[in-house]
């Protein structure tokens, strides 16, 4: 059924929503001995990891975090990481601690998700196995307090600038992939400018990531594809060089689409995030050439967490 | 988490607690043993009957010696043993504590946190705070676990350490971390050690010392000033270590903090 939506500082929002699927989820902290070293490791960790298609894994830093807020005080940013399945976060996280951070100048990486077995159950593991560069040398540490009353574990792995300190595991928690919105208009610049006040804003909450470059993709894609092998191709009705070759989403005045995709920890994460950022896009862009804020879906085939606009702005 | 109090009687009888009395075994003090136990069942809880006691004193039991107090809440956290008064000639206290904690307010004696009997292991989990002294023999043949010192401990400290870390805040006596395998130990100030065992000393940063938890001393009733002056001396710039004991082949670590 269509439902109106009030335009948003002369922006339309289309009534569509944007269609999500369950995934498998953690989170991490990296520290440094300074915030360079720290966000060093970071970029590194999540470099690569835009899309499960072809990455395995979406990542991306949540939010940095001052020195009171880190395991041992030092500069720290926390980084999200979402995946189809449980085992293919077993593959990366430890997989990209080993390439990226433990190769990293003065950092340490230690577990986001607060809480033991008893509380998570399902772990992914971190220096569990990255013990093991230590070749024997490396230290096990076991620290108790009352949210840890069976210990909590680190291990303490030699390197040339002293010791790489790596929790032992992280709790595994369930998230979802694929929130999304559409930002439309009739310049790049336009679009651009209302694209990063919407990453600016949304940047500021927790449980969230927007993990394309710069938050935004512009590669949007339709399932399936003339070509056999792909399951997945350019969404050919947002192109606006095939707008008179095929069937077009775009209007005539819309020269531009640009798509903001959200991983989150909770369903209501994702839609407080939709919201702050088609406010701040809109507040920006409207009079300056932002157009049209509409999602993505596929039908409501492919995912079960439907963020209906009508509903997310409400 | 249940938290039982065990308040040291004025006095006891058969002046067993003399200065120059026999060492009595108390390892029978264990949260974990206590658990779902009634108070009537834990004071009957024989003292001295473990192998190694110094006194054979099967028919004397925890409550000739105690009283206790028992307070259960839903609230998560440790379970906890605090005992007040000093028990100077108590030996073997958690020698066999696996998890949990034992919070001493006073003396205790020797084998605090050692291996009871024929045991192979002491210590194997759960956290033992002293706020006073310790005496000889401090977590031999530990495998797991803390212990904290808020004062000075006896020969032997550390002796045969499997694993785990002991922190004293006052000086600890000779003949420390002997046959040490693994585990660390945390001091205000570097002992001598020998160097045929020991590495030299190493000048670094030792940042696994910003995430030790240092125990709630709450349950002291003077509290323990000296733990958390030991901490801020470990979590400086720079902190001292050595590695050992290498007779044995052990990796383990000694350390302490320096002066800012």
């Amino acid at each position: 059924m269509e439902v109106s939506i009030a335009p948003v500082n002369g922006v339309a929002i289309e009534s569509e929503f944007a269609e999500a699927f369950d995934m498998k989820a953690t989170r991490v902290i990296i520290t440094g001995h300074d915030r360079q070293w720290a966000l060093d490791g970071a970029r590194a960790m999540t470099g690569f990891a835009t899309s499960v298609i072809a990455c395995g894994i979406e990542m991306a830093i949540e939010r940095e975090l001052s020195p009171a807020e880190t395991p041992d005080g030092r500069p720290g940013f926390a980084i999200l990481a979402f995946t189809v399945s449980g085992k293919e976060l077993e593959k990366q996280i430890p997989r990209r601690i080993g390439q990226c951070v433990l190769t990293c100048p003065t950092s340490a990486m230690y577990a986001g998700i607060q809480g033991d077995k008893s509380v998570h159950p399902k772990r992914i593991p971190m220096g569990k196995t990255i013990r093991y560069f230590g070749d024997g040398h490396q230290i096990s540490k076991v620290t108790y307090d009352d949210a840890y009353p069976r210990g909590q574990r680190f291990w303490r792995v030699p390197v040339m600038d002293g010791e790489f300190i790596c929790e032992h595991d992280v709790g595994r928690v369930d998230g979802i992939g694929g929130g999304n919105f559409l930002l439309l208009g009739d310049s790049v610049d336009a679009v651009s400018t209302a694209c990063r006040a919407a990453i600016d804003a949304m940047g500021k909450l927790p449980g969230i990531i927007t993990p394309f470059p710069g938050g935004v993709a512009r590669s949007g894609s339709k399932v399936g594809s003339k070509y056999p092998a792909l399951f997945a191709s350019t969404n050919h009705a947002f192109c606006p060089t095939l707008k008179n070759a095929t069937e077009t989403l775009l209007r005539d005045d819309e020269t531009v689409a640009m798509e903001i995709v959200i991983d989150g920890l909770s369903f209501d994460a994702i839609a407080e995030s939709m919201k702050v950022g088609i406010m701040a896009a809109c507040e920006v862009g409207g009079g300056n050439g932002l157009l049209r804020v509409t999602a993505g879906n596929y039908g409501g085939k492919l995912g079960k967490h439907h963020f209906h606009l009508a509903e997310v702005m409400q | 988490m249940t938290r039982w109090t065990l308040t040291r009687h004025v006095t006891s009888g058969g002046g067993l607690d003399r200065d120059d009395g026999p060492m009595m075994d108390a390892s029978c003090i264990d949260p974990a043993r206590f658990a779902g136990q009634s108070d009537d069942w834990i004071l009957s809880q024989p003292i001295g009957a473990g192998r190694s006691g110094e006194a054979r004193l099967d028919e004397v039991r925890l409550g000739d010696w105690f009283e206790l107090q028992t307070a259960a809440s839903d609230e998560p956290g440790l379970d906890t043993v605090v005992i007040r008064g000093d028990v100077g000639r108590f030996s073997h206290i958690g020698g066999n504590l696996a998890s949990g904690q034992i919070m001493v307010d006073g003396n205790v004696g020797d084998f605090l946190g050692s291996a009871v009997g024929g045991n192979r292991t002491g210590l194997s989990g759960g956290r033992i705070v002293v706020s006073g002294n310790a005496g000889s023999h401090v977590g031999h043949r530990m495998r797991r676990g803390e212990i904290w010192i808020g004062g000075d401990a006896g020969d032997f400290l550390a002796a045969h350490m499997v694993a785990g870390t002991i922190a004293v805040a006052g000086s600890a006596g000779p003949d420390l971390a002997i046959g040490m395998r693994r585990g660390t130990v945390l001091l205000s100030e570097m002992p001598e050690l020998p160097s045929g065992r020991f590495t030299a000393p190493i000048r670094s940063r030792y940042l696994f010392g910003s995430l030790i938890s240092v125990p709630e001393m709450s349950f002291f009733q003077q509290g323990c000033a000296s733990i958390d002056r030991l901490i801020h001396r470990l979590c400086g710039e720079w902190a001292i270590s050595r590695r050992g004991d290498r007779a044995v082949g052990g990796q383990g670590e000694v350390v302490s903090g320096i002066d800012r």
